[in-house]
């Protein structure tokens, strides 16, 4: 490979302009604002959010836990990709599983943060959960699969499948060298080591599989073994997690690599193919997800016992029709965009893009209206029907959080290659 | 080993609400917290109307959904069968909370001194019933709602479960009195009916007077089909639940 062929993969080094600044100093405003609303929320109580006791008008679980569990839907994308790449050697996708494997590490990193600003005492929920943590509980898991196992295992996962990157940037002397020396950890490029890595990620990809299933299941029997909370209690809260899941953090990477590919004119190697694939599998796990959104509807509305029979009428014709609605129909828009593109074998990226953005939509309205209404609706005593919306404080945080993934996103594209160098690439002489 | 358990009468009560009053002096529970409360509500359809009422504790389950769900172990069934919070250990993720079914869980949204009736925080000093006000009404006792005694520790493992109105950020609910319950005493709600709706004792006990009642008189549990085996059995008519109407809501 010639140098011109490696400058292109060294291309987002190259360009850091005013833009990019500005951007970094939007994402950091947001940031501050998030941080104010954080302090005004440990100084005052989660008094200032709009969550109430559940049976005294409100939801006690509100638009944190719904992006916590968007987020942790998002980090499917990452260890989905990277191990379709080096477990069925799908070497097509192997330009975007950096990118995943980061997106899935920021998310889990912000859907951890999430759970830790919804707690009451924060500082306690740390020390305890080591302390007195009880596997009994589902939510132990979203601690300890979500928050440390697969974050950890992903960061090991990416550390390893990053050392052969970092030394052949190493040898070609580029950037910046102390980090590299870090991050290679010993690594030299030959054709024996090359080997070697690939073995190694090979297993690894095989050990996180498992994990990633547990993860999406027990984030869906945190609510699915709820008998208390109609709506909440059914056999497909597990399944459809990890579905939707998959079709919102696909779409949240197709999302992404397009930005990147667009900001860093990668076109080269960030090809429609890869997109078309993406493309596909989003639109295939959208069409499944809108199945089982159907199938649940339908009992819930025909068998239902009074309790689902009242949340399901409010999201079909009542006080939620309008959140309901605007979350199928963008499922459906999204799906039927993919299949048309697919029937008539001609993609575009504007339409795979925009098939992504309604996905992930609709997966932030879906995943708000699975916690809220069976908190505020979903009373089996006769107490009066309560209401949840965020209050600013919460909004502002959520803003923050946002921002600061994106924040942590495009300094990495700064300091690392986001994209793998292909085996072609040398690191010795 | 003794095994706690309430029964209520529903064709006795008349809503009069002295033992949520008695409740709140007892465990100092702050404002839109109600660990004892009686719904009220009118059903049937004019002319033919009623007026119901129904007290509801927690139902201190033998299978409780709060207890399980709880990541840390700081809900837990004691010893009595009484279903307790650690204040020290609850880290506040309100999972017990979304998971009864019967809604009786409150978490403390703020401070509790600043969630006190008539304003008694330290945000609000001054002013009409303000922190002073009140001082001089009280001859510069003790705040009212702070009783020292209830954070002392219960049961074998010495926790600390008494009262309400501890920290902010962690969920609270009623105790069955757990204070009052060690000293041989009934619950405070219990002793403060003035008809007699509530009957509280040893379910282990045959001699104990819930074990006859219940012996005597049919009885039921709410929401029975969930399974979760409440302490706490009614008596009497069930509130009706076809056209019904609330006669009043608690919020904020
Ligand atoms: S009524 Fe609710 S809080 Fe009380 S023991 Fe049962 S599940 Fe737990
Ligand atoms: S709020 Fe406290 S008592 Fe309730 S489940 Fe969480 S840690 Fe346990």
């Amino acid at each position: 490979m010639s140098k011109e062929e490696l400058g292109v993969y060294l291309k987002p080094f190259n360009r850091t302009g005013g833009k990019f600044l500005a951007l970094i100093a939007v994402l950091l405003g947001a940031m501050a604002l998030g941080g104010y609303a954080l302090y005004i929320q440990f100084t005052e109580g989660h008094y200032v959010s709009g969550m109430r006791d559940v049976g005294a008008g409100g939801a006690a679980w509100g638009i944190y836990i719904g992006m916590l569990v968007y987020f942790i839907g998002i980090s499917y994308a990452g260890i989905s990709v990277s191990a379709a790449v080096r477990l069925l050697n799908l070497e097509k996708y192997k330009p975007v599983a950096r990118m995943g494997e980061l997106l899935t590490i920021i998310a889990l990193l912000l859907g951890s943060l999430f759970i830790l600003f919804d707690l009451g005492q924060p500082i306690r929920g740390v020390i305890n959960m080591f302390q007195f943590g009880r596997p009994m509980s589902p939510l132990f898991f979203t601690f300890s699969v979500i928050a440390t196992g697969y974050l950890w295992s992903t960061l090991i996962f990416m550390y390893i499948s990053g050392r052969r990157d970092a030394s052949i940037m190493k040898a070609n002397g580029l950037g910046i060298k102390p980090l590299y020396t870090v991050l290679s950890g010993g690594y030299v490029d030959s054709h024996k080591a090359r080997e070697k890595h690939n073995k190694v990620l090979k297993a690894l990809a095989v050990a996180i599989l498992p994990l990633l299933v547990m993860a999406h299941s027990f984030l869906g029997f945190v609510f699915g073994l709820q008998v208390g909370r109609p709506g909440w209690y059914t056999a497909i809260q597990a399944p459809a997690f990890v579905t939707l899941a998959a079709a919102s953090g696909i779409g949240a990477l197709i999302i992404i690599s397009l930005v990147i590919r667009r900001t860093y004119g990668l076109q080269q190697i960030l090809t429609q193919d890869i997109f078309r694939g993406l493309g596909n599998f989003m639109g295939a796990a959208t069409g499944v997800y809108i199945y089982m959104i159907i199938s649940e509807m339908y009992v819930m509305k025909y068998a239902g016992p009074s309790g689902e029979v009242l949340i399901a009428d409010s999201m079909l014709s009542g006080q939620l029709a309008p959140y309901f609605w605007a979350e199928i129909l963008s499922f459906i828009a999204a799906f039927l965009i993919i299949f048309a593109m697919f029937a008539r074998k001609s993609y575009s990226l504007l339409g795979i893009t925009t098939s992504a953005v309604l996905v992930n939509i609709g997966a932030l309205l879906a995943r708000n209206m699975i916690i809220i209404p069976s908190q505020t609706l979903g009373m089996q005593l006769p107490y009066a029907l309560g209401s949840y919306f965020p209050s600013w404080i919460e909004i502002s945080v959520v803003v923050g959080l946002f921002a600061l993934g994106v924040f942590l996103y495009s300094i990495f594209t700064k300091i690392f290659p986001i994209i793998e160098f292909p085996e072609e690439v040398r690191g010795e002489r | 080993m003794v095994k706690y358990a309430m029964a209520i009468d529903l064709d006795r009560c008349m809503g009069c609400r002295a033992c949520m009053e008695a409740c709140k002096i007892e465990n100092n529970t702050g404002r839109n917290i109600f660990w004892m409360f009686v719904f009220k509500q009118e059903s049937g359809e004019y002319p033919n109307t009623t007026t119901n009422y129904m007290p509801r504790p927690c139902m201190h389950c033998d299978n409780a959904p709060c207890v399980k769900v709880c990541p840390v172990g700081a809900r837990f069934k004691s010893e009595t069968g009484a279903v307790l919070t650690d204040f020290d250990r609850c880290v506040g993720c309100r999972y017990c909370e979304v998971s009864c079914p019967y809604g009786v869980n409150y978490f403390n949204w703020r401070e509790p001194a600043d969630n006190q009736y008539y304003h008694w925080g330290k945000g609000e000093a001054e002013g009409k019933y303000g922190t002073a006000d009140i001082r001089t009404l009280a001859n510069g006792s003790i705040s009212p709602y702070r009783n020292p005694t209830l954070d002392e520790p219960h049961g074998a493992e010495k926790r600390t479960v008494a009262g309400g109105g501890h920290y902010v950020g962690v969920i609270e609910k009623c105790t069955f009195c757990v204070q009052r319950t060690d000293k041989g005493l009934d619950p405070a709600c219990v002793a403060n009916c003035p008809v007699s709706v509530y009957t509280f004792g040893d379910l282990d006990d045959p001699n104990s007077s819930i074990s006859k009642l219940l012996a005597s008189r049919s009885s039921f549990r709410l929401l029975e089909e969930t399974n979760t085996h409440p302490r706490v059995y009614y008596l009497g008519t069930p509130m009706p639940l076809e056209h019904r109407k609330h006669l009043e809501n608690i919020s904020v």
